[in-house]
C-alpha cells in the first residue's frame, strides 16, 4: 500500500487535490467492483441452476433464483453505467459545460464555416467541427480517445471471471467444500448437469482453475489500470482566435489542461502529415509521413489540480506558402496541433486537434485574364 | 496533336481565366470518332492515383467538322480555389489539360499539358525560413 502510494504521489503528503484524486479512484473502483460483483453472482446463480436442473420439472427457476438473476443484472447495469458516466465526465467541469451551452447564439459562425467548405471540395472537411469557445471564438475538438482498449479489456475480464466462477463452483462441489447449509440445500444432481464431464474429473477443473484465475486477476488489474489512465489525466481544451486557418496568418491559442498529476513536460506542436493509401496485393495499406513539424509551446514542471487546470495563451503562424488541407479518395494532407505531456508513472498524454487550412486566396468574383 | 497556353503562361492563380488552344493534324486516312477535352488535377506518389475533373467537354463525331482540324480549338475555364499544385514527399498534386482522341477500333490517343495552380513552397524551404519561437523553448 505504501509502495503504491509512493508510486503515485512520490511521497508527498495528502493535500486537498490528492483527496479528490482518491475520491475519483474510489468512485472508479467502486463502479468496477459493482460490475464484477454482478458478473460473479450471475455466474454463481446460473451455474448452480444448471447443476440443479431437473428435466421436466416445474420449479427449476424459483422466485429466489429469479430475484438473484435480476439483482446480478442490475449490478452489472449500474456498474457499467457508472463507468460510462465517469468516462464521459472526465476532467470537464460543470461550469465549462454550462458556459458552452449558453453561447449557442454564436452558432452562426459555424454555419459560415460550412458555406466556405462547400466552395472548397478538395479541402479536407473537419471530422469534428469546432464549437464556440469560452475564451477565444472557436474551441477545437480533439480526436476521440481510444476507449476500445478499456472496453475490450472489460469484456475479456468479464468472460474470464465468469469462467473462473463456474470452475470454482464445480471444484468446490467436487471436493466436498460446499458444507454450507445454503449449498447443501441445493441438493446437486451431478448425474443430470451439463458440467458432468468436468464434475466427474475434479482435478481437470482444478487444473484449469489456476491459469484462468490468474488470467482473470491480470485482466482485472489491466482493466482498472486503463480506467485510471483515462480518468487520471484530465481533458485538454484548445481554443483558437479564428477558423479556418490560412497560410501566412497568425492566430492566438488558449490551452487548458485539467488533471490530477504533475507533468514533467508539456509540449504543443504544429504538424503536417501526408497520408497515402495504396493497394499492395490483396491488402490496402496507408502510409503516413510527417512533412512539417514546429514546436509552438513547451513548459516543464506543471502541477495539474482538478480545481485549477493549467492555462496558457500563445501565438503561432501558419507558415506562408504552405499547402492547404487536402483530401481525396486515397490521399490526404492533414494539419493538426498535437499536445503531448509526460508525467511520472503515467502513460504519455497525447491529444490531437485537427486543423482545417484553407488556400490563401478564395475564388475571386471577377476572373483575371492572362 | 499540339496543346499550348495563350501567351505561353503555364502558371495560374485561383480565380484566373485559363485559356489554351489545341490543334490536331490529321492525315487523310485518319478518322476521329470523338474528342474529349478536360482540365483535371491528379495525385501522384505512393498512394493510388486520384483524379478530379474541373472542366470537361466531349465533341462527338457529329459535332466534328473539317474546320475542327484546320484551325486551333480553344479551351477556357476559370480556375478553382483548390487544390493547389503541391510537391510533397509521398504525395504530389498536379494540374493538366488533357485532350483525348477516340479513334476507330477503340483506339485512343491522349495528350497531357501540365501547368501549375497557386504558389506553394516545399516544407524543406519553409523549415529553413522559420524563426525559433521563444515560447516553445521556455522552461
Amino acid at each position: 500500500m505504501r509502495r503504491w502510494y509512493m508510486q503515485f504521489f512520490g511521497g508527498r503528503p495528502f493535500s486537498g487535490s490528492n483527496r479528490r484524486w482518491w475520491a475519483g479512484v474510489a468512485e472508479a473502483s467502486l463502479a468496477g467492483v459493482l460490475m464484477l460483483a454482478g458478473v460473479i453472482t450471475l455466474c454463481v446463480v446460473l451455474t448452480l441452476t444448471a447443476l440443479n436442473w431437473v428435466p421436466d420439472a416445474q420449479n427449476n427457476i424459483s422466485s429466489l433464483v429469479a430475484f438473484q438473476l435480476l439483482l446480478s443484472v442490475a449490478l452489472i447495469f449500474i456498474g457499467g453505467l457508472w463507468i460510462s458516466r465517469l468516462l464521459w465526465h472526465v476532467g470537464v467541469s460543470a461550469e465549462r459545460r454550462g458556459a458552452i451551452a449558453t453561447r449557442k447564439s454564436e452558432i452562426e459562425l459555424l454555419n459560415e464555416l460550412r458555406r466556405q467548405r462547400q466552395d472548397l471540395p478538395t479541402v479536407a472537411r473537419d471530422q469534428f467541427p469546432p464549437k464556440v469557445g469560452k475564451n477565444l471564438p472557436f474551441r477545437l475538438i480533439p480526436s476521440p480517445r481510444n476507449i476500445w482498449g478499456l472496453v475490450t479489456m472489460g469484456i475479456f475480464s468479464v468472460i474470464l471471471v465468469a469462467i473462473g466462477t463456474v470452475l470454482s463452483i464445480i471444484v468446490a462441489d467436487s471436493f466436498g467444500f460446499m458444507t454450507n447449509d445454503w449449498f447443501q440445500n441445493l441438493q446437486l444432481k451431478m448425474a443430470d448437469n451439463p458440467f458432468d464431464n468436468l464434475s466427474n474429473r475434479p482435478w481437470l477443473a482444478a487444473g484449469w482453475l489456476l491459469p484462468i484465475g490468474l488470467a482473470a486477476m491480470w485482466s482485472i488489474y489491466q482493466f482498472f489500470r486503463q480506467l485510471l489512465k483515462l480518468t487520471g489525466i484530465g481533458s485538454t481544451s484548445l481554443e483558437i482566435s479564428n477558423y479556418p486557418l490560412t497560410p501566412g496568418n497568425s492566430y492566438q491559442i488558449f490551452l487548458s489542461q485539467a488533471g490530477r498529476v504533475r507533468l514533467k513536460l508539456l509540449d504543443v506542436d504544429l504538424i503536417c502529415q501526408e497520408e497515402a493509401t495504396f493497394n499492395q496485393g490483396t491488402d490496402i495499406r496507408t502510409e503516413v509521413t510527417n512533412v512539417f513539424s514546429q514546436r509552438l509551446f513547451r513548459q516543464r514542471g506543471i502541477s495539474l489540480k482538478p480545481a485549477k487546470p493549467f492555462e496558457t495563451e500563445f501565438d503561432f503562424t501558419i507558415p506562408s506558402g504552405s499547402m492547404h488541407s487536402f483530401k481525396s479518395l486515397n490521399n490526404r494532407i492533414l494539419w493538426k496541433i498535437v499536445v503531448t505531456g509526460q508525467a511520472k508513472n503515467w502513460p504519455r498524454l497525447e491529444r490531437n486537434f485537427t486543423l482545417s487550412i484553407h488556400p490563401p486566396a478564395q475564388l475571386e468574383t471577377k476572373p483575371k485574364v492572362h | 496533336m499540339e496543346v499550348g497556353f495563350e501567351d505561353g503562361v503555364d502558371h495560374f492563380q485561383p480565380g484566373d481565366f485559363l485559356r489554351c488552344e489545341y490543334s490536331v493534324n490529321l492525315l487523310p486516312e485518319h478518322e476521329i470518332h470523338a474528342i474529349e477535352t478536360s482540365v483535371i488535377w491528379m495525385t501522384e506518389g505512393k498512394g493510388d492515383t486520384d483524379i478530379g475533373v474541373h472542366h470537361f467537354e466531349r465533341r462527338p463525331k457529329q459535332a466534328l467538322t473539317p474546320d475542327t482540324f484546320k484551325q486551333p480549338q480553344r479551351i477556357s475555364t476559370v480556375m478553382p480555389a483548390s487544390p493547389l499544385t503541391y510537391e510533397g514527399n509521398i504525395l504530389k498534386i498536379r494540374w493538366c489539360i488533357r485532350v483525348r482522341l477516340f479513334l476507330p477500333d477503340a483506339n485512343q490517343v491522349t495528350h497531357d499539358c501540365f501547368f501549375s495552380l497557386g504558389e506553394t513552397k516545399s516544407f524543406a524551404k519553409i523549415g529553413e525560413e522559420i524563426e525559433p519561437n521563444p515560447t516553445a523553448t521556455s522552461d
